[in-house]
């Protein structure tokens, strides 16, 4: 549940930045990103 | 020619490296490696009083230094100067205000050079285990404080290319422990079920927490000292502290959550407790992030092992450099305190053989902070810091309302945001809730805790008391008139120094003549150059309302000149100015930095015409100096 949200937040960060631009957003979105990603990776292992 | 072998330098200074005027990115690393290394102290002390609400207490103390950075931005602005809140309560207030603040300021670097220093060994007991705990952290942490006294004494300059990369370090590593934390740790409802409202923490341990969660914030005040230095205040100044709310946000909000998931707040022997904020062997307030680490639920020895070493070096790293902005700090108030008159002469005098302020160093960077690492108290050195900083911080707000409900017409460069304006004054909102906020979190302070009161409140008595008899008795100056120390006169032979000589430039010959003869001067005198040019902004455009290709212009020339200045061995600092009329901003510049001379170029007039000989600007000028004025007439005319 955390880590689908956490890797939605990413993505969602990700695409918002991409369309309104800033660079911040999109290191932020990516940390997300990986966070949500491996969080998923290691509950699945 | 000269033209080309002068780009020719500036390119090659570039190559060298970290340019080194101080932009938005060099402000930002220098307060980010000063801001960042708080959370190396403030998280165990703060999670002793807050408990499972630390993450909360940090967000509610992060609003109050989000409006005080504000407060901080549009003050420093307006009075690119050393001094921060005692500077601003100067100009709106009077000379005693701006003692307190001063005071106030000092007791807070002297609290972050004992908790920054008394800090370093605990970390470094990653090596050596006795270094966690009283008596060798105190042992320690006072050998910090004397040789980084001694150091600074014999005059070392510390390279800020270091220091930048060092920051930049800190921020990545404290990224990488947050996304670790959210990877293997983090859990929303291990923090829902820390929290038992009015119980731990109890609502009285909550209010002192959020004062004492301010100590995260240290160092606030870094980008106005540095200001005197940047080039261009009203860009730069709120650019480096927006930067700074913002990666201090990222971490403070996050490693609190991720602190708390790994350390959950457990029913122990009768009380509520984290390990996160308990006194070691069991606890981590001496050294909460390595708590963070060895709670990361990282099941690989080696790898676990490496990661605290690597956390003990850079931490203890990062607090020894912050130890030194202390130390630095605090003989640069206590100089500023000097020039004054708030503080006796004394101070300001330079040691013979390495020309530093060695008893500032000695009595305010070294005694007073050793003085405070002796009982071995974290608590006490956490609250004694808040204790300086909320009352400093409340008079910076209080500042910024006067100086705003006093001169509602005045034009400023920089307005921080929001504002309500009522009957025709421009409100600082943020100021107002700034001001409430770190207001009440002083009386929380001063009315929860005993020692902190007494040694507080003490160390202000004491001030004013010597203050009133130092103005009275020597300088024989009411207390709230502000008064300048003469310029420092030394040797037999009562030789003037120029400390600071001021060269406004234009793209002109005289003016590049002018800057040759401050050079030559300044070289002999060992003094340092500010050059400065004056963008004269017409009435019908708004002062910050500049067209690019003119700031491209004057950056150009300001880095030509530098170049040229440098070139004879000189420190040179370049101003970007934005004014009405130049005359005017070139006599603010010198009476804020201190002149002592001001060097300009001054093209004639044809001899037949029946004019003035210089120009308005000249002529201005030469009225309304604070200083010996110098002008450099051009080789034709003369």
């Amino acid at each position: 549940m955390l880590s689908g949200a956490l890797v939605l937040l990413g993505l969602v960060l990700i695409v918002e930045t991409a369309v309104l631009g800033g660079g911040i957003g999109l290191l932020l979105g990516a940390l997300f990103l990986l966070a949500g990603g491996l969080r998923l990776y290691l509950s699945f292992r | 020619m000269a033209a080309r072998r002068q780009r020719g330098v500036i390119r090659r200074r570039r190559g060298q490296g970290l340019e080194r005027v101080l932009g938005t990115p060099a402000l930002f690393a220098t307060a980010y490696g000063n801001v960042g290394s708080s959370i190396y102290y403030a998280l165990g002390v703060t999670a002793l009083y807050a408990l499972g609400l630390t993450p909360v207490v940090f967000v509610i103390a992060g609003l109050f230094f989000a409006a005080t950075a504000a407060t901080y931005a549009e003050g420093t602005v307006r009075f690119p100067e050393a001094g921060g809140s005692s500077s601003f309560a100067r100009h709106a207030f009077n000379e005693t205000v701006s003692f307190m603040a001063a005071w106030a300021q000092m007791l807070n670097y002297v609290a972050t050079i004992a908790i920054s220093a008394f800090f370093v060994p605990h970390y470094l007991s990653v090596f050596w285990e006795p270094l966690r705990d009283n008596p060798w952290d105190i042992v320690g942490g006072i050998a910090v404080v004397v040789l980084l006294v001694l150091i600074n004494i014999v005059g070392i300059e510390e390279s800020t290319r270091v220091n930048v990369l060092l920051a930049v370090v800190d921020f990545a590593t404290q990224v990488l422990l947050v996304l670790l934390g959210f990877v293997l740790v983090f859990s929303p409802s291990i923090l829902v079920d820390n929290v038992h409202f009015g119980v731990a923490p109890t609502w009285s341990q909550f209010f002192l927490a959020i004062p004492v969660a301010m100590l995260a914030y240290t160092g606030v005040e870094t980008v106005s000292n540095l200001a005197e230095e940047a080039r261009d205040p009203s860009r730069s100044v709120p650019n480096a502290y927006k930067l700074i709310a913002a990666a201090v946000f990222a971490i403070y909000f996050t490693l609190p959550m991720i602190a708390l998931s790994a350390m959950p707040v457990r029913f122990v022997d009768g009380e509520y407790q984290t390990v996160l904020g308990e006194q070691p062997p069991e606890g981590f307030a001496n050294d909460p992030v390595l708590g963070v680490v060895k709670n990361l639920g990282i099941s690989s020895g080696g790898l676990l092992h490496a990661l605290e070493i690597y956390v003990g070096v850079l931490a203890a790293t990062i607090l020894f450099i912050a130890t030194n902005a202390g130390v630095i700090g605090a003989s640069r108030i206590t100089y500023a305190m000097s020039s004054y008159r708030q503080l006796p002469g004394t101070f300001r005098r330079l040691h013979r053989r390495f020309a530093t302020p060695w008893l500032a160093l000695t009595v305010f960077a070294g005694l007073a902070p050793i003085a405070a690492i002796l009982p071995g108290q974290t608590n006490f050195l956490g609250t004694i810091y808040s204790f300086g900083a909320t009352l400093s911080f409340t008079v910076a707000h209080a500042a910024i309302i006067a100086l705003r409900a006093r001169r509602p017409e005045e034009e400023a460069l920089f307005r921080a945001r929001p504002n309500f304006t009522w009957r025709g004054v421009d409100w600082p909102l943020f100021a107002v809730f700034g001001g409430i906020g770190t207001g009440l979190s002083w009386l929380v302070i001063v009315i929860q805790q005993p020692a902190t009161r007494w040694a507080g409140i003490g160390w202000l008595l004491l001030g004013l008391a010597f203050y009133y008899v130092y103005r009275r008795r020597v300088v024989h100056q009411p207390l709230s008139v502000t008064t300048r120390a003469p310029a420092l006169v030394l040797g037999p032979a009562l030789q003037l120094e120029y400390r600071t000589i001021v060269v406004p430039v234009v793209r002109s010959n005289e003016s590049e003549e002018a800057l040759v003869a401050a050079a030559r001067l300044a070289a002999e005198r060992r003094a340092t150059i500010a050059i400065v040019h004056v963008i004269q902004v017409p009435l019908e455009r708004r002062l910050d309302q500049v067209a690019r290709e003119e700031e491209d212009e004057a950056d150009d020339l300001l880095e030509q000149a530098r170049a040229l200045v440098e070139a004879y061995g000189v420190r040179a600092m370049t101003r970007l100015v934005r004014a009405r009329r130049a005359g005017p901003a070139i006599v603010e510049e010198a009476e804020r930095r201190n002149a002592e001379l001001l060097v300009m170029g001054a093209p004639r007039r044809p001899a037949r015409r029946k004019t003035a000989i210089f120009g308005q600007t000249v002529d201005y000028v030469l009225k309304a100096s604070p200083c010996r004025v110098l002008l450099a007439a051009g080789k034709r005319a003369a």
